[in-house]
């Protein structure tokens, strides 16, 4: 019985981001991903020429950063409108006065968003392996990884903003959640740092943020592969599974959250 | 079918600012197969007791009944239920025919079937023609049109309409309450607000009515105007609501 209607929820979770993932596809947003992609391989073409040594790298850096902005940019801008737009549409009311749980409306939503996320990711990145592939380099398997992590990168952001637009405004969320994202990123950078580990207590609020904040620094693997270093299989698996970890810690609270939530 | 059980709310919009009563120990049955109207000024609280009746937000004391006939779990009570807000505006990037499908599956409404009704509704509310557009192309009436279409493709047993009238031009009213006695002629529950008593005299059978959060009167229509229901004289209903806003 339980399992019967968790299954009805689950597939009405997937109607709902069928056509959430239809609606963005259609708007703006993706004409965005479009245009910075044309940017990104005129700029790619255009700094290779200038570099000497190694072009190719210099496609690959461009491109695995630029991907990166502009999921990161994607994600902020539709996690922080989802809450908010369909409230003041009333488009939530429409929804939710059908037979599906909000965790389940919740969780159709970030699916469509996600896929939103991946098509982006995977189009721009594999336009940068191309021109990196052209201009001579060879692809690396390490390549795919950081795609993946890119993607992961992308949902973690997109899941802390929802869950900040569950109790402010569009602005704060985004503030907020940038501000995560860019201490993130330097959390195993100021662990290293020797100012840091001299300091005992700055060295414990680091490690303590580490532990419960989302680290952004273990699923950026750019330096690896621009580098062409190796990295063992355990460290990808681990921290693999930690962004899938933290990613249903978030989405886990942020329902706990809507599903007590006013509508109004 | 659905019984309001002394809800009460109030909104808290500053920290420091005084609550606002939005409603007062509000209670009243809907009786099922009936069409009740839902007669309330601006601000009178309409829109927040059927807000409640839908779990979008709590009561501040009370509760609402579901008769048992709409089902056990919310969710089941829910897919008995079709519900439009006021004011509707969707997706916008849809068309709407692709909104209604959208509606349709979460109803799990088999394919076949959403077709045909899409296409029954659709002209019955004459939007059919419009139904491969875009929405962010529709007009205020087209999208209460494609509202009320989208809420009878599961075949609701109740229908709550938040202002189903509104923008509607004169032509499309007369349409959409035809449209209303039809579904009420096939046995359905409805339960409309609307600020228009003309619109109500026309079709309902019960009211009730709000004033500043408080119930002033709940039951027959009938009964208001003081007259037999096969004696169509009287005072008009617009009057008696004027009398009853002067009430001490
Ligand atoms: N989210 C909210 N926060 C604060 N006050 C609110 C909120 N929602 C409604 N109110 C207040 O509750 C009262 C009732 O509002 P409601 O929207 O239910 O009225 P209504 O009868 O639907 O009016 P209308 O005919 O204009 O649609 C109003 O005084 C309104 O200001
Ligand atoms: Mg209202």
């Amino acid at each position: 019985m339980r399992w019967n209607a968790l299954i009805s929820d689950f597939k009405k979770s997937v109607v709902v981001a069928r056509y959430t993932f239809a609606e963005l596809y259609r708007s703006k947003i993706m004409i965005n991903i479009v245009l910075l992609g044309l940017f990104l391989l005129v700029a790619c073409f255009v700094a290779a020429e200038f570099t000497y040594g190694v072009p190719q790298k210099v496609a690959i850096d461009f491109g695995l950063g630029g991907l990166s902005i502009a999921a990161v940019g994607i994600a902020l801008l539709m996690g922080s409108t989802l809450l908010a737009k369909d409230v003041e549409s009333r488009t939530i009311y429409m929804v939710l006065s059908r037979p599906i749980s909000r965790h389940g409306f919740l969780f159709g939503k970030v699916l469509g968003m996600a896929g939103i996320l991946l098509i982006n990711v995977l189009s721009l990145g594999l336009l940068s392996f191309f021109v990196y592939w052209v201009l001579g380099g060879k692809i690396h398997f390490l390549f795919f990884w950081a795609l993946l992590f890119s993607f992961m990168e992308s949902l973690l952001v997109l899941l802390i903003v929802i869950l900040w637009s569950t109790f402010s405004n569009q602005v704060i969320s985004i503030i907020a959640t940038f501000s995560l994202f860019t201490v993130g990123h330097a959390v195993n950078d100021a662990l290293a740092n020797s100012f840091v580990t001299r300091n005992p207590s700055l060295f414990k609020f680091a490690h303590f943020y580490s532990l419960f904040f989302p680290n952004f620094s273990k699923i950026n693997i750019k330096d690896f592969v621009l580098y062409k270093q190796m990295l063992p299989a355990s460290y990808l698996i681990g921290a693999l599974s930690y962004s899938l970890m933290y990613s249903l810690f978030l989405f886990t609270l942020t329902a706990y959250i809507f599903n007590r939530k006013n509508l109004d | 079918m659905i019984e309001f059980c002394h809800i009460s709310k109030s909104f808290r919009t500053d920290f420091w600012a005084r609550p606002i009563n939005a409603l007062t120990d509000v209670s009243f049955q809907l009786s099922s197969k009936e069409v009740t109207g839902f007669l309330g000024a601006n601000g009178s609280g309409k829109t927040t007791t059927l807000k409640i009746l839908m779990h979008f937000i709590s009561a501040s004391a009370g509760e609402v009944v579901y008769a048992p006939e709409l089902g056990k779990t919310f969710l089941e009570i829910v897919s008995n239920i079709g519900y439009m807000p006021e004011r509707p505006y969707f997706y916008s990037n849809l068309t709407g025919r692709e909104f209604l499908f959208y509606m349709g599956s979460l109803n799990e409404v088999k394919m076949p079937l959403l077709r045909e009704r899409v296409s029954r509704w659709g002209e019955r509310l004459q939007i059919a023609h419009a139904l491969d557009r875009k929405i962010n192309n529709y007009s205020k009436g087209m999208l209460q049109r494609l509202g009320l279409v989208s809420i009878l493709l599961h075949g609701p047993q109740l229908l709550i309409l938040d202002e189903p009238l509104s923008g509607v031009d004169p032509i499309g009213r007369k349409e959409m309450k035809a449209a209303l006695d039809e579904i009420h002629k096939e046995g359905k529950t409805i339960f409309f607000s609307s600020h228009i008593v003309p619109d109500i005299e026309e079709i309902c059978t019960s009211v009730v009515v709000l004033e500043e959060g408080k119930v002033r009167y709940s039951g027959p229509v009938d009964a208001l105007l003081g007259r037999n229901s096969n004696k169509k004289e009287g005072p008009s209903l617009e009057d008696m609501v004027y009398k009853l806003g002067k009430l001490p």
